[in-house]
């Protein structure tokens, strides 16, 4: 009994752990890839978040320029400051994500694109294949728009003035209380 | 004559066909068109992933990055199924 013992052709001691172990790399590899994606969700849900805070900063900021256009450069100050501090200040995305806006003052820029995006860059992979990474280019973007400015309001109500109380009869004006 | 080291050989027999096996499937262009480098999968999976995190439902059309021709917001043409003011009216 003890020669059989330490007889290795014999013995079946071992099978399952080898089994166990070769298969466990397999299992090992997808649970790191849907790892890995989880986290990707996770970013890329913080990043929309963000991205959609700095566009309703976007939207609504303004410094009382009585320029129609005054206000414009102030807007993505603010959005990006919003940005910032949601995304750049924290550690979760390791890498500095620059903020880009779409205003009205660029050239054939459709008035449903004006808003603010960025683009997180990450990857996946399944562990032991190789080349297997891929990297993605996750493009978030908030399109909400720009509320017309006190200075934008300030010429238009001016305009309706003057049409009010010039002496011609050529236009007809209509004074109405438009928010502003 | 015994039968001793009669079930080694078979062992080993069987581990060289099995790992011929393994080999040829790894080498094969089907599983290197799934899980290889470059493979058909993974740039599905990377095409739908970023899709959907842009336009927010589940597509893998070609994505051109061209902000101009935003699936979500202006289709060709430039219609929209969203109300708003055009630029026109915008005050330009």
């Amino acid at each position: 009994m003890e020669i059989n013992k330490l007889n290795f052709s014999e013995s079946e001691n071992g099978q399952s752990t080898i089994e166990f172990l070769i298969s466990f790399v397999f299992v090992l590899g997808f649970l790191f890839l849907f790892l890995r994606l989880s986290i990707v969700y996770t970013n890329g849900y913080l990043m929309h978040y963000a991205t959609f805070s700095a566009s309703r900063a976007y939207m609504v900021a303004d410094n009382g320029d009585k320029n129609a256009e005054g206000s414009d450069g102030l807007a993505f100050t603010k959005a990006k400051a919003v940005f910032d501090k949601i995304v750049n200040t924290t550690q979760i995305f390791g890498q500095t994500i620059q903020l880009k806006e779409n205003s009205m003052d660029s050239e054939n820029m459709n008035s449903l694109l004006v808003g603010v995006f960025a683009d997180l860059n990450e990857y996946f992979m399944v562990p032991g294949v190789t080349n297997s990474r891929k990297d993605l280019n996750l493009k978030s973007e908030s399109f909400l728009g720009r509320e017309p400015t006190r200075g934008e309001c300030i010429q238009s109500v001016c305009e309706v003035i003057k049409g009010i109380t010039s002496v011609s009869c050529s236009a007809m004006v209509t004074l109405d209380d438009n928010g502003c | 004559m015994n039968n001793k080291g009669q079930s080694t050989v078979e062992y080993l027999l069987l581990l060289v066909v099995v790992t011929a096996l393994a080999f040829s499937i790894y080498n094969s262009a089907r599983f290197k068109n799934f899980l290889g480098p470059d493979s058909e999968f993974f740039a599905i999976v990377k095409n739908k992933i970023e899709f959907s995190y842009r336009h927010g439902y589940d597509s893998q059309q070609d994505e051109t990055g061209d902000i101009a021709g935003h699936y979500t917001f202006v289709k060709n043409g430039g219609e929209s199924r969203f109300f708003t003011t055009t630029k026109e009216s915008y005050g330009d």
